[in-house]
C-alpha cells in the first residue's frame, strides 16, 4: 500500500470556528485535501453554504452551484409526485431573466471566456458549473445569483425547452445500456423514488405545467438549499464580499425534508427480460440492494467492486472479457443519500451463451463471498480505488464535483475521503462479511436486455 | 586508476543508452509538465505510427499490435503483469488513431519508477503469445459487434468511409469485422519490429517529480529501445467530392437520426487555421453559436447541433474532416437537414457579422489561458504541436494574432476551406424519416445506401 500523508486525520481534527467571520457569513471549517489544497467552509446568514478552494497555479477559477434537489425529491413532493421536472428545470435555468434576456446567459459567459459551461441533474441533486478567467469572478456571481432568483418562466420558453428534453429522452431510448439501467432500477425498487429515472416518462414530461415549474423554482432554488463551490485563483475575502453582495439578500425558504417510503426488504430473486431493437447481444445487469453512502459497509463494497471489475487484473476482466465471453464488464457501488444498488453490467460478446456468462458472474460473487482472493489481490483492489480517487484531484472541476457529490449524498463534503481512509485500513474479513451480507439471491435483481429476434 | 574506471563505466552506460531525451518542441522526444500537487503521474509513450500504416485487408493491425504489448511479457504472464502494475496503483490503456499510438500509464506518483520498469518490460519484451493474441482479436471482434448497437459509431464509420474511400483512412483504427480476423501473430511481430524504434517514440509526462529525476528514470528503464527510424507513412491522395451526396445507413426503430454534413478539413499547421477556428466558433462550436441557437434553443428539434473538425478522428496532418453535426428527433430529420444546409450556405456566402467577430475574438482570447490551466492540458497542447505541427502560442502572442483578424480575412479563409457545393450528407436513422428527404435536398448529386457498415 502506498504511503500517503495522514491528511484526513488532520482535516477532521481542525474544525476551526474562526473568529474572523464576516458580518453575515460565518466560517465553519477548514479541511485539507489529500493533495494539500484546503477547503474553507463558510455559511451565510440565509443558510447558503460556501466552499472555497484557493489554487493559484493558473489565472482561472471554477464555479459550481449545487442544489439539494433532484428527481427523487420531486417524486416525494406531494404537490408534484412526478419525475422529470427537476431535469427540465435545469434546462430552463439557461433561458433568461429580466436583466439577462433569453439567450444572453450563454453568450455573456462565452464572451468572457467560459469553458465547461453546463449542468446536470441526478436523483438527489442538481448542479450548475463553468470555469472562467480570474477577471470574471464578479460577472459569474452576478449572473448565477440572478438566474437563481429572477428566472423568467413562461409558456413559450417552457415548451421550447420541453422539446429539447424530449429529444434527450429519445436519444437515450436509442441506447440499449440506458434502457437496461432504467429497467434494472424499475425492477429493484417497488416504492422508493429511485425506481424512476431522472428524465421521467414522455407522459410525465408532457403533463408538466408552467405553474408547477414556478412552484418548484421557488421552493427548491433557495439559498438554504444551495452550496457554492469556488475553486482556483481568487482571494477568500473577495469571494465572501461577492457572495454577500449577490446572494446575501435572498431569503431562506422552508425546505421540507421529504421522507421517502421505505423500500420493503426484497424476499426473493427478481428477474426480467427486455427486448431492444438496436441491441446486438445480450446485456446482463444485476443489482443488489445496499445501504446509503454513510453506512459503514460502503468501503467494503467499494473494495468488492474493485476486486471484481476495476482494472485489467480484476476478476471479471480476466474471466469474462479476456476469456472472450463478454465485450465489457463493470461494477459500481451507487453511493447515494438513500439505500441504492451494487450494480454489475456485462455486455456479452457475439455468439456467447448467456448462461455461461451468468455462471461466471456468480463465480465472481462467490470469489468475494468465500474470500478466495489473495492479500495481493486485496492490495491491488485498494490501490486501484486510490488511483481513481486521486485522479479526481487533478483538475479544479473534478475536485469540485467530488466535494459536491459527497456533500449532496452524505451531508459531508469529505465523505469520499473518509471512505478512502477506511479502504486503506480495510481487512479481507470485512470485505467477505459485507459480500455475504448483501450478495445473496433474495437481495438480487437480474435484468437481461436482448436483441430483437432476426 | 579511479578516473579510468569511472570513464569506463560512463562509456558502458552511454553505449547501452539508446534513448537520449530532448525537448525540442518540433522534433524532440520528451515533453514534461510539472504539477507539484499531483498524487497521480500520467505518462504517455507515443509512437508516430497508426492505422494509416495498416496494410490493405488487415485494417486494425496497428491497433491490435500496440494493444498486444499489454498482454504479458517474457518475464511476467498477462495475469502477473496486471497484478503487479495494478498493485502499484497503476493503470494502462492503449489509444491508436490514424497517425499515432499512445500507450498511457496512470500511477500513484510514489510508485512511478517500478511502474515505468513494468511498462518498459511490456513495450520492449512483450510475450506475444499466440493464445493471448487470439484472445485480443476475439475481444476486438466483440467490441466491433457492439459498435453496431450505437448509431453514433455507425455514423462516424459511414462519414469516414464516404470521404476517404479507397485510402487507408477509410477505416477507423479498430478495423472491421472482415479485416480483424485476418491478422496473424507474425503480422503483429513484423509491425512492431518496424515501428518500435527509438526515433519513432516520444515520452510525454505530467508529474510531481522533478524533470531531471524523470528524465533519468526514463533513460534508464527504456535504455534498450531498438535504434532507428520507422518506415514513412504511405502517401494519401485525398479523394475529390463532387456535388451534394447523400449517404444513408438505415436503422429501423431509431428515435433520433444521427446527421452530418461533411467535407475535408484543414491542416493543423495551415496559416489560416486560427481564422477557420474563429469562424467555426461562431457557426457551431459553442452554445451561443448559430447552429445551436437555431436548431436547439429556438426550434428544439435536436438536443445538440455543432460544426467542428473534431467529430471524427482524422489526423490534422492529413486534412481532417469538417462536419456539421446534429442528432434530431426522428420526426425533425427533414427540417434539421434542410435548415442546416441553409445555414451553411449563408455562412459560406456571407461570413461573419461585425458583432459576431467582436464576440468571438473576446471569447477565444479570454478562454485561451485554459490551455495552460492544468499540467495535462499543457501536455496535450504540446504533444499536438509536436505531432501535427499545430502551433501552441503563448497567450500574449495568440491574442495579438486575434487582433489582426478582420471580417475580410476571415471570410477569405472560410471561402478557401469551406465548400457549400460539394459535400456528403450522412444520415443514420429510421428509413421512414429519411426517405421523404431525398426529394427535398436541393441539387442532390447521388444517393448511396450502405447495407453493411462493417464491409461497406
Amino acid at each position: 500500500m502506498t504511503k500517503t500523508l495522514p491528511y484526513f486525520l488532520l482535516g477532521t481534527s481542525i474544525f476551526l470556528f474562526s473568529f474572523l467571520s464576516y458580518a453575515k457569513t460565518e466560517k465553519v471549517t477548514e479541511t485539507p485535501l489529500p493533495n494539500g489544497l484546503i477547503v474553507h467552509e463558510y455559511k451565510m446568514q440565509n443558510g447558503m453554504r460556501l466552499l472555497f478552494v484557493p489554487e493559484r497555479s493558473a489565472p482561472v477559477f471554477t464555479y459550481q452551484v449545487w442544489f439539494r434537489v433532484g428527481s427523487a425529491t420531486e417524486k416525494m413532493d406531494p404537490k408534484l409526485k412526478k419525475t422529470g421536472l427537476a431535469h427540465l428545470f435545469e434546462h430552463m435555468m439557461f433561458r433568461g431573466t429580466p436583466k439577462v434576456p433569453d439567450g444572453k446567459f450563454d453568450t455573456i459567459l462565452s464572451e468572457a471566456g467560459a469553458t465547461g459551461l453546463n449542468a446536470t441533474t441526478w436523483n438527489d441533486r442538481t448542479n450548475y458549473f463553468e470555469s472562467l478567467p480570474k477577471e470574471s469572478l464578479d460577472l459569474v456571481f452576478r449572473l448565477e445569483s440572478d438566474r437563481m432568483a429572477n428566472l423568467v418562466i413562461n409558456e413559450k420558453l417552457f415548451k421550447t425547452e420541453l422539446g429539447a428534453v424530449i429529444g434527450e429522452y429519445k436519444m437515450n431510448e436509442d441506447k440499449p445500456s440506458r434502457v437496461a439501467y432504467r429497467e434494472l432500477y424499475d425492477l429493484a425498487f417497488t416504492v422508493h423514488p429511485y425506481k424512476y429515472t431522472t428524465l421521467g416518462t414522455l407522459e410525465e414530461l408532457n403533463s408538466f405545467t408552467v405553474e408547477e415549474a414556478r412552484f418548484f423554482y421557488k421552493k427548491y432554488y433557495a439559498p438554504n438549499n444551495a452550496t457554492l463551490i469556488l475553486l482556483g485563483d481568487f482571494e477568500i475575502p473577495q469571494a465572501i464580499k461577492l457572495a454577500e453582495k449577490y446572494y446575501g439578500k435572498m431569503k431562506s425558504q422552508e425546505i421540507p425534508e421529504h421522507v421517502p417510503p421505505t423500500e420493503p426488504a426484497q424476499e426473493k430473486l427478481r428477474t426480467k427480460e427486455q427486448i431492444h431493437p438496436l441491441a446486438q447481444t445480450d446485456l446482463i445487469m444485476t443489482g443488489y440492494h445496499i445501504p446509503n453512502i454513510n453506512h459503514q459497509d460502503i468501503p467494503a463494497l467499494e473494495v468488492a467492486a474493485s476486486i471484481l471489475a476495476y482494472g485489467n487484473g480484476s476478476y471479471y476482466e480476466e474471466n469474462l472479457v479476456q476469456a472472450g465471453i463478454a465485450s465489457s464488464a463493470s461494477c459500481y457501488t451507487a453511493k447515494s443519500r438513500y439505500p441504492s444498488l451494487f450494480v454489475t453490467s456485462v455486455q456479452l460478446a457475439t455468439g456467447q451463451d448467456t448462461k455461461k456468462a451468468l455462471s461466471v458472474i456468480e463465480e465472481g460473487v462467490n470469489f468475494v463471498r468465500k474470500g478466495k482472493f489473495s492479500s495481493t489481490e486485496l492490495e491491488r483492489a485498494k490501490n486501484q480505488y486510490l488511483l481513481y480517487t486521486y485522479s479526481e484531484l487533478l483538475s479544479l472541476s473534478s475536485i469540485g464535483s467530488t466535494l459536491g457529490e459527497s456533500l449532496m449524498s452524505s451531508g459531508s463534503y469529505t465523505r469520499d475521503f473518509e471512505i478512502l481512509e477506511a479502504i486503506k485500513a480495510i481487512t479481507k474479513e470485512q470485505v467477505v462479511e459485507a459480500a455475504n451480507k448483501y450478495f445473496v439471491d433474495k437481495n438480487k435483481n437480474l435484468l437481461t436486455l436482448k436483441p430483437k429476434a432476426k | 586508476m579511479y578516473k579510468i574506471l569511472t570513464l569506463f563505466f560512463i562509456l558502458i552506460t552511454t553505449a547501452n543508452a539508446e534513448i537520449s531525451l530532448n525537448e525540442n518542441p518540433n522534433s524532440g522526444n520528451f515533453i514534461y509538465e510539472q504539477d507539484t500537487k499531483a498524487l497521480v503521474t500520467e505518462v504517455q509513450v507515443v509512437f508516430q505510427s497508426g492505422s494509416i500504416d495498416d496494410p490493405k485487408g488487415k485494417e486494425g493491425l496497428s491497433s491490435i499490435a500496440f494493444e498486444s504489448l499489454l498482454r504479458g511479457t517474457k518475464k511476467n504472464s498477462k495475469k502477473d503483469f496486471f497484478s503487479k502494475l495494478e498493485t502499484l496503483g497503476g493503470s494502462t490503456s492503449v489509444d491508436v488513431s490514424s497517425n499515432r499510438a499512445i500507450i498511457s500509464l496512470s500511477v500513484l506518483s510514489d510508485n512511478l519508477k517500478p511502474a515505468l520498469e513494468l511498462l518498459s518490460e511490456a513495450i520492449l519484451s512483450p510475450s506475444l503469445k499466440k493464445e493471448d493474441i487470439n484472445g485480443l482479436i476475439q475481444e476486438r471482434i466483440g467490441s466491433l459487434n457492439q459498435e453496431l448497437a450505437n448509431n453514433r459509431s455507425i455514423l462516424k464509420r459511414a462519414v469516414r468511409f464516404s470521404l476517404y474511400e479507397g485510402t487507408s483512412l477509410e477505416t477507423p483504427p479498430s478495423g472491421t469485422l472482415k479485416s480483424v480476423p485476418n491478422i496473424k501473430v507474425e503480422d503483429i511481430k513484423n509491425f512492431l519490429d518496424a515501428h518500435r524504434k527509438s526515433e519513432n517514440v516520444i515520452f510525454a509526462i505530467a508529474t510531481n517529480h522533478s524533470k531531471n529525476d524523470v528524465k533519468k528514470v526514463i533513460e534508464e528503464v527504456f535504455g534498450d529501445f531498438p535504434e532507428g527510424k520507422s518506415p514513412a507513412h504511405p502517401k494519401i491522395d485525398l479523394p475529390k467530392i463532387t456535388g451534394r451526396n447523400l449517404v444513408v445507413v438505415e436503422r429501423e426503430g431509431s428515435s433520433t437520426t444521427e446527421m452530418t454534413i461533411s467535407h475535408m478539413g484543414i491542416l493543423a499547421n495551415d496559416p489560416i487555421r486560427d481564422e477557420i477556428e474563429l469562424g467555426l466558433f461562431v457557426f457551431g462550436e459553442d452554445m451561443s453559436s448559430r447552429l445551436f441557437q437555431e436548431l436547439r434553443a429556438k426550434k428544439g428539434w435536436t438536443y445538440g447541433a455543432y460544426a467542428t473538425q473534431r467529430l471524427i478522428e482524422i489526423p490534422r496532418s492529413h486534412s481532417g474532416i469538417f462536419s456539421i453535426y446534429a442528432f434530431p428527433q426522428s420526426e425533425h430529420t427533414k427540417d434539421t437537414v434542410l435548415r442546416s444546409i441553409e445555414l451553411y450556405n449563408e455562412y459560406v456566402s456571407k461570413g461573419l457579422t461585425a458583432k459576431e467577430l467582436s464576440f468571438a475574438k473576446k471569447s477565444n482570447g479570454n478562454a485561451y489561458p485554459f490551455k495552460f490551466a492544468s499540467s495535462s492540458a499543457r501536455l496535450t497542447s504540446r504533444l499536438y504541436q509536436r505531432l501535427d505541427g499545430a502551433p501552441f502560442l503563448p497567450t500574449k502572442e495568440y491574442r495579438a494574432s486575434l487582433k489582426k483578424m478582420n471580417l475580410k480575412s476571415i471570410h477569405k479563409a472560410i471561402k478557401k476551406m469551406h465548400d457549400n457545393k460539394n459535400y456528403i450528407i450522412t444520415l443514420v436513422g429510421d428509413p421512414k424519416q429519411i426517405e421523404p428527404l431525398k426529394k427535398e435536398i436541393p441539387e442532390l448529386n447521388s444517393v448511396r445506401k450502405i447495407e453493411d457498415i462493417m464491409n461497406p
